[in-house]
């Protein structure tokens, strides 16, 4: 008889950091489609911003999970190419300097270690940027991590707490009875449980579904392009302040730049460049056209013109669970006693990973010091609005 | 190196072209690759690799691995395998060096 | 710019198709990364009975230039990074060719096996040395050590010594999680006796007939000699294998070990042989990362060479409108390519409305595919049949789905 105490559904960074940290109380099993780590998880890029966070809440959940990074690498055992080696957000153009003040006294304000750079601060710095950057914000704060690195590192310290790992295994139906949860159907056979967290990012939607739970993730498509190896050229990572529009516009509003697109560049352990992205509604289709490449590389060498002349090897796709106010949702379901949410991170997966799977063995466990943090991301903030 | 009598394929015949290799000037053959010209006159490395500076050389030959990018005139990352060299061209071995 | 068919990958698949396809009045355009068209005939360099000398290079020249006659519009030295739906093929100068139907015949790539010191400049694939030899003519190295025992770098081996270059050795791979149990001289002399009506070697003859019998195989493996034999003059050294490759900065000596009958090293009869190039022969497998990025479904077929794209009989993928034809189907000899190219290029002129009698035309360019097979002189793969009847079938299976 298959059993277990919980079931979470998606191997990703954000299942895999659930089952490891569940497993300290349960018996847990890990349901995941494909590969550990191969879809939102595995086509996003690598920073840790906390200054891109809106000040209040988002940030504070930014902060406290940024926190549990500090010791992560020694608590799983392994690396994960971690490195606090700061974030900037460049602007173009004086329009924005206004905004940016504002955007970083505020953040000065929450406690966080963010200030202004000239354009020759920023050149000093940033080399390769172009001398049309007339300036940029600059958090100490901001890190990177390796999120191929990060779902592996958490589904081995899972394993080795007893987490048994279903790779290549679909979720066919979540069983209920009597409004509770009672097992989850997979092409692999059945498990028996009473608790199932719905860890799976943009098919969220899907899995609740299954158990009758209305839930609204939509999968916003995001690009990046990869290039050939380079020697160090970028310190830490950049976003663009159109990325900060683009990231906080939730539709098509009048600012919207096409497709989305907004820069997020930084430099691999390996020196390969990483060059998002954009944002786009588009179903699960993957087939991003060439215009949409094409303007990724246009926009980032304008405001990196070294890389005209650095070669584009390939370029990844992912879907980010979109939940409409840029947090996601953990909590368990009204309709279904045991059925928990875990997903909606949209663009913050790699920020938020480490924190999610506190809140949720917090919400299973029913331990207090999480509740605060557990509030603000309950499901029924979005259906009352 | 080169294979100038061959039992089948007999004598070969073609028009010389001059290039360069990290300032070198070296007789190439019209219609060759830049890797088969470079290993006529015995020159195995074309690259250093990015992050331990290691040697490489032509491996694949088809294009596919890569292993074989050399700089062109100033353009990063020419397959050496499947380029033809042209006269007056200049070649410099790669590293993951910016330019 | 517009075309009836844009092929890519201009071998002998893809050519043949382009021709097949524009005789018949198709508007054709032909990609390839490469300055010239011949894809691997380029190098190609063997004796046929009764034909004589195969010179890939020769005929490659040939249906280049019956290509061009025709009009087809050639794009040289081309990389196509993304072929975008119904059907846009995008070239890396920013070019943009639109088609309804788009073949892609980008073939195969060898595997590596990767031992300490492959790396190093001098190390090369099998393939490699044989364009350096055959087409440019420019030697890979004046003593050379070829490692992996297959069809393919025994021909090689013949072809280099015919050039001038001295053949160090023929090595077994190593036995290790790249290789299987490709390296235990058991199934090495498998491989031969597929050749056995090729080599000039009494012995192998003699093993190739012994084969037929899966005790004999056994015994075959047991007796074969540790000191190795000769084949052209060649040593070949089924119970010894590469440990290393040395060499400052490039390739200057191997360190060679003799094996047991499972091709495991027996260590201490380790041994230093000079030499200034190692050429690595691991088998061909299907190139195929741009039908993947299409799109179309993949099948494993072992028999085939690995990952291949779903393909029709008439050798449409699951994608409407993309095609494939040789090695990117299975790896089989140029003159199989050939003849799935034309069936190909038949199949996209049936489907254009410029051909009468299709159907018959199909079948008759199906059957000159299997005569093909049936009549290669060097089989690639074993159980090569049985793969692509295994092909058929989950064709089959997946239409009915």
């Amino acid at each position: 008889m298959n059993t277990a105490d919980a079931v979470v559904i998606g191997g990703g960074v954000i299942g895999t950091s659930i089952a490891y940290r569940l497993a300290e109380y349960r018996k847990v099993v890990l349901i995941e489609q494909g590969e550990i780590g191969a879809q939102t998880s595995g086509s996003c890029d690598k920073a840790i911003f906390l200054q891109s966070k809106k000040p209040g809440f988002p940030i504070k959940l930014a902060k406290a999970s940024r926190e549990i990074y500090e010791n992560l690498e020694e608590e799983l055992g392994m690396s994960i190419e971690f490195k606090t080696n700061g974030g900037m957000i460049v602007m173009e153009s004086e329009a924005h300097m206004e905004a940016m003040k504002k955007f970083v006294k505020e953040r000065r304000k929450a406690g966080m270690d963010v200030r202004l750079l000239d354009r020759q601060e920023v050149h000093a710095w940033q080399p390769s940027l172009s001398s049309h950057i007339i300036g940029a914000s600059w958090c100490s704060q901001d890190a990177e991590v390796n999120p191929l690195l990060l779902s592996q590192a958490f589904a081995r310290a899972a394993k080795r707490r007893g987490v048994e790992m279903r790779t290549h295994t679909e979720v066919i139906d979540i069983l209920c009875e009597h409004q509770k949860v009672v097992g989850v159907q997979t092409s692999h056979g059945h498990i028996a449980t009473g608790t199932v967290v719905n860890a799976a990012g943009p098919f969220a939607s899907k899995i609740a579904e299954m158990a009758g739970v209305g839930l609204t993730i939509m999968p916003r498509r995001g690009a990046i392009l990869i290039t050939e190896k380079m020697n160090p050229m970028i310190h830490g990572n950049i976003l663009c302040s159109q990325y900060i529009a683009a990231k906080h516009a939730a539709s098509d509003t009048y600012d919207m730049p096409s497709y989305g697109i907004g820069l997020s560049l930084g430099q691999t352990a390996s020196g390969n460049l990483l060059i998002g992205g954009s944002r786009e509604f588009k179903g699960f289709d993957k087939s991003v056209g060439p215009e949409v490449l094409s303007a990724i590389a246009k926009h980032a060498s304008r405001i990196a013109p070294v890389l005209h002349n650095v070669k584009v090897i390939r370029s990844m796709v992912g879907f980010r669970p979109f939940t409409g106010d840029g947090l996601p949702i953990i909590d368990q379901a009204k309709e279904v006693e045991g059925f928990i949410i875990a997903a909606g991170h949209e663009g913050d997966g790699i920020a938020l990973a480490p924190i999610t799977g506190h809140l949720v063995a917090g919400l299973l466990e029913n331990q207090e010091q999480y509740q605060d943090l557990l509030k603000p991301l309950r499901l029924d903030r979005l259906q009352a609005v | 190196m080169r294979i100038n009598e061959h039992p089948i394929l007999g004598k070969q015949d073609k028009d010389a072209v001059t290039i360069t290799y990290n300032g070198l000037n070296y007789e190439a053959y019209e219609g060759e690759s830049i890797a088969a010209a470079l290993l006529a006159h015995n020159i195995r490395i074309l690259r250093y690799s990015e992050k331990c500076h290691e040697p490489r050389g032509i491996y694949c030959g088809i294009g596919h691995c890569y292993e074989c990018r050399v700089m062109v005139d100033g353009e990063r990352s020419v397959r050496a395998c499947i380029t033809n060299v042209k006269d007056g061209m200049h070649i410099r071995y790669q590293t993951g060096e910016f330019l | 710019m517009t075309y009836d068919l844009v092929v890519i990958g201009a071998g002998p698949a893809g050519m043949s198709a382009a021709i097949k396809a524009a005789s018949y009045g198709a508007d054709v355009a032909m990609v390839d990364e490469n300055p010239v068209a011949g894809g691997k005939l380029l190098g190609q360099l063997h004796e046929e009975p009764q034909l004589g000398w195969w010179i890939g290079s020769k005929i490659a020249r040939e249906i280049a230039a019956s290509a061009q006659k025709l009009d087809i519009e050639f794009f040289p030295e081309k990389i196509v990074w993304g072929i975008f739906p119904h059907w846009k093929v995008m070239l890396h100068n920013g070019e943009e060719l639109q088609a309804d139907n788009v073949l892609i015949a980008t073939g195969a790539a060898e595997k590596a096996i990767p031992i300490p010191g492959w790396t190093k400049p001098g190390v090369m694939a099998i393939g490699a040395a044989q364009t350096l030899t055959n087409y440019y003519r420019v030697k890979p190295g004046n003593k050379v050590a070829i490692i992996g025992v297959d069809p393919l770098s025994l021909a090689v081996a013949h072809e280099l010594s015919m050039a001038g270059v001295t053949v160090a050795g023929i090595f077994a791979a190593p036995s290790n999680e790249f290789t299987s149990d490709q390296s235990a001289p058991i199934h090495v002399i498998e491989v031969l006796s597929r050749m056995s009506h090729l080599a000039p070697n009494r012995m192998l003859k003699i093993a190739g007939k012994m084969l037929k019998n899966p005790f004999m195989k056994n015994i075959a493996a047991k007796f074969y000699p540790g000191f190795g034999m000769n084949v052209w003059g060649i040593p070949l050294y089924l119970k010894k294998t590469v440990l290393t490759i040395e060499g400052v900065e490039q390739v200057e000596q191997i360190k060679t070990v003799k094996t047991d009958q499972e091709g495991q090293p027996k260590r201490e009869s380790t041994k230093t042989v000079d030499v200034d190039c190692v050429c690595i022969s691991g088998g061909l497998y299907p190139l195929s990362e741009l039908v993947a990025a299409v799109g179309c479904e993949f099948v494993c077929i072992e028999e085939l060479g690995g990952h291949i794209p779903l393909h029709s009989p008439e050798m449409e993928t699951t994608r409407d409108g993309i095609f494939v034809a040789g090695n990117i189907t299975g790896i089989e000899g140029a003159k199989v390519a050939m003849a799935q190219g034309e069936l190909a290029g038949t199949t996209i002129i049936a489907r254009l409305g410029l051909l009468e009698n299709s159907r018959e035309s199909i079948k008759i360019a199906q059957d000159k595919v299997e005569a093909a097979r049936q009549h290669a002189l060097i089989k690639f793969r074993q159980n090569i049949e049985y793969g692509r009847e295994k092909s058929a079938q989950l064709w089959y299976a997946h239409k009915n789905k």
